[in-house]
């Protein structure tokens, strides 16, 4: 039955061509019927949008890059339900930081894949002590990396008040 | 023969690479494997998870996780090339994009124990060397889930083969003569997989509106500057509480979950140089043992701690009256030395240590086998 539901919340979503002009409905199905833990969705909402606030609620349920948070009609029965304008957004911070811990992680990789390649094939043409110095450093960066990672101080304070 | 195992998950890798966690096994990962990191940095890829279990709700699995093996008789292959093969892997799953939008760690899993019961024959085998390539499915720059090259038997084949053929590996498809004439030469199979990977961009639509992650998207934000208003004393005595909690929090969170030491393929690369180093430092004392300690002792000793099937083993003479411990599966031969840092994939010092404990009667002092550090190798 929840399956059904999601499926029907997912295609809820009509464009239609009308004779007055190019209008928009969003069908939206908000439930609140509940069965033990589970609550059932068995009422249906409907609303007429222009194509303009249609784009407008779409640009509102994706991020910055295009990428679609949630659906349109769960924002709206979002925004409904909670009775103020809902903002949904990814941490973009929290992204920029992952993606530039991961690009450091895979250029140090190739660096090490270097010297080691390096390693096998001048043989014993190279001073160990050289490269644990690179390796020192390979390291120093790779914490700094890592330091990169920790709680941002907009974290901190919550977890700290809390 | 390669072969490749895909599954795909929400969450709980990270544990199994550090802790062994899985069921039916009640032993840590450090009994029985000796793990060397390969590619990219776990604690990097664990925030990323962390990020798309989230960020990311709606998504079933977070991440796929990919073992490369070999059969036994090419246990003994290189570091760098199972690293060549790990990238290879990567290269054609995830051929649509460049390696800076991948999460991805690997790390090879040696056998410290060397064999493992199967639990439905009751039989005793021989556990092999083999790879664990994770990849998270955010595409690190756009924020989207990443598209892995769908699965389609006669492609999977063919990269086989190709990767067979390029580490000079016998290919298990040959071994059936009947398969031989209807199956791909290793030209044909880079043929087939080139092909494969074309259709694939051809049929993947490109990701419109997408872009690299841009700063100043983030950067200048107007909800991060509501703190300007409040009285500025008040705002730094909280900062400097919150950000002393936080860090207490962080150390805590790396002590509990993997102390001051990170993966990574440069932990790899610190690890080679001491071995190379000490190997020459300790040249003498190395011949010493190979000489002096009995191979019977060192046979009984690596069953009774790491499960050795001695079966398989026997002392035979090499040159000139040396005695050598002869793998009747391989025909490889292993000095005392030989046994404990190639086949057990012990460290030199870890090596010289147990061996030195089979032979209390050879008279070493204690502080001769001294720690990398002390010989001013370890940061």
């Amino acid at each position: 039955m929840l399956e059904n539901l999601e499926v029907k919340n997912k295609c809820g979503i009509v464009t239609e061509e009308g004779s007055t002009g190019c209008l928009t409905r969003a069908t939206i199905h908000v439930n609140a019927k509940e069965t033990g833990n589970n609550i059932r969705k068995t009422r249906v909402v409907s609303f007429r949008v222009t194509n303009e606030q249609y784009e407008g609620i779409q640009t509102m349920c994706t991020d910055g890059f295009g990428e679609k948070l949630v659906t349109i009609a769960e924002y709206a029965r979002h925004s409904t339900l909670a009775q103020r304008v809902t903002k949904i957004s990814e941490n973009p911070l929290d992204r920029y930081r992952v993606a530039v811990a991961g690009e450091m992680a895979t250029g140090i990789t190739s660096i090490v894949q270097m010297m080691d390649e390096l390693i096998d094939i001048t043989s014993e043409k190279f001073s160990i002590v050289d490269l644990m110095e690179v390796v020192k450093h390979l390291e120093a960066i790779q914490n700094k990396t890592e330091l990169l990672l920790r709680p941002i101080s907009a974290e901190l304070s919550k977890e700290a008040i809390q | 023969m390669t072969v490749i195992r895909i599954s795909q998950n929400k969450s709980g890798v990270e544990d199994y690479l550090e802790n062994g966690k899985k069921t039916g096994r009640t032993q840590h990962r450090g009994q029985f494997d000796v793990r060397v990191p390969l590619l990219g940095n776990l604690q990097a890829f664990k925030e990323t998870n962390s990020y798309v279990q989230k960020h990311k709700k709606k998504w079933k699995d977070c991440y796929w996780h990919i073992t490369i093996s070999l059969p036994w008789e090419y246990h003994k292959v290189p570091q760098g090339i199972l690293r060549e093969m790990t990238h290879e892997v990567l290269e054609f799953y995830f051929h649509l994009y460049k390696k800076e939008q991948i999460s991805a760690y690997a790390e090879i899993h040696y056998p410290k124990q060397q064999t493992s019961v199967d639990s439905k024959t009751g039989e005793r085998k021989q556990r092999l060397p083999h790879v664990h390539l994770i990849v998270n499915k955010l595409n690190l720059w756009t924020g989207n889930q990443l598209r892995i090259l769908p699965y389609k038997k006669e492609v999977a084949r063919a990269f086989q083969i190709f990767l067979d053929d390029n580490h000079g590996f016998k290919t298990h498809h040959y071994q059936n003569k009947q398969d031989k004439l209807v199956l791909p030469s290793p030209d044909e199979s880079d043929m087939i997989v080139e092909q494969y990977k074309h259709w694939h961009r051809q049929n993947t639509p490109i990701e419109m509106r997408k872009q690299k992650y841009a700063p100043k998207n983030f950067l200048v934000r107007p909800e991060w500057l509501l703190d300007s208003k409040q009285d500025e004393k008040r705002k730094n005595t909280r900062w400097a509480v919150s950000t002393d909690q936080a860090l207490q929090n962080w150390n805590m969170h790396n002590q509990e979950t993997n102390d001051d030491f990170s993966f990574s393929s440069v932990n790899a690369l610190r690890q080679r140089l001491i071995d190379m180093q000490m190997l020459i430092e300790y040249k003498l004392l190395i011949e010493y043992f190979n000489k002096e300690v009995n191979l019977a002792t060192v046979l009984a000793e690596a069953e009774n701690q790491f499960g050795l099937n001695r079966d398989v083993f026997e002392i035979s003479k090499f040159k000139k009256g040396v005695t050598v411990l002869l793998d009747k599966r391989t025909n490889h031969t292993y000095s005392a030395m030989g046994m404990a840092y190639e086949y057990l994939h012990m460290s030199v010092i870890q090596s010289l240590k147990w061996l030195k404990r089979m032979a209390p009667e050879l008279e070493i002092e204690d502080d001769l086998i001294i720690e990398g550090e002390e010989l001013g190798l370890q940061m």
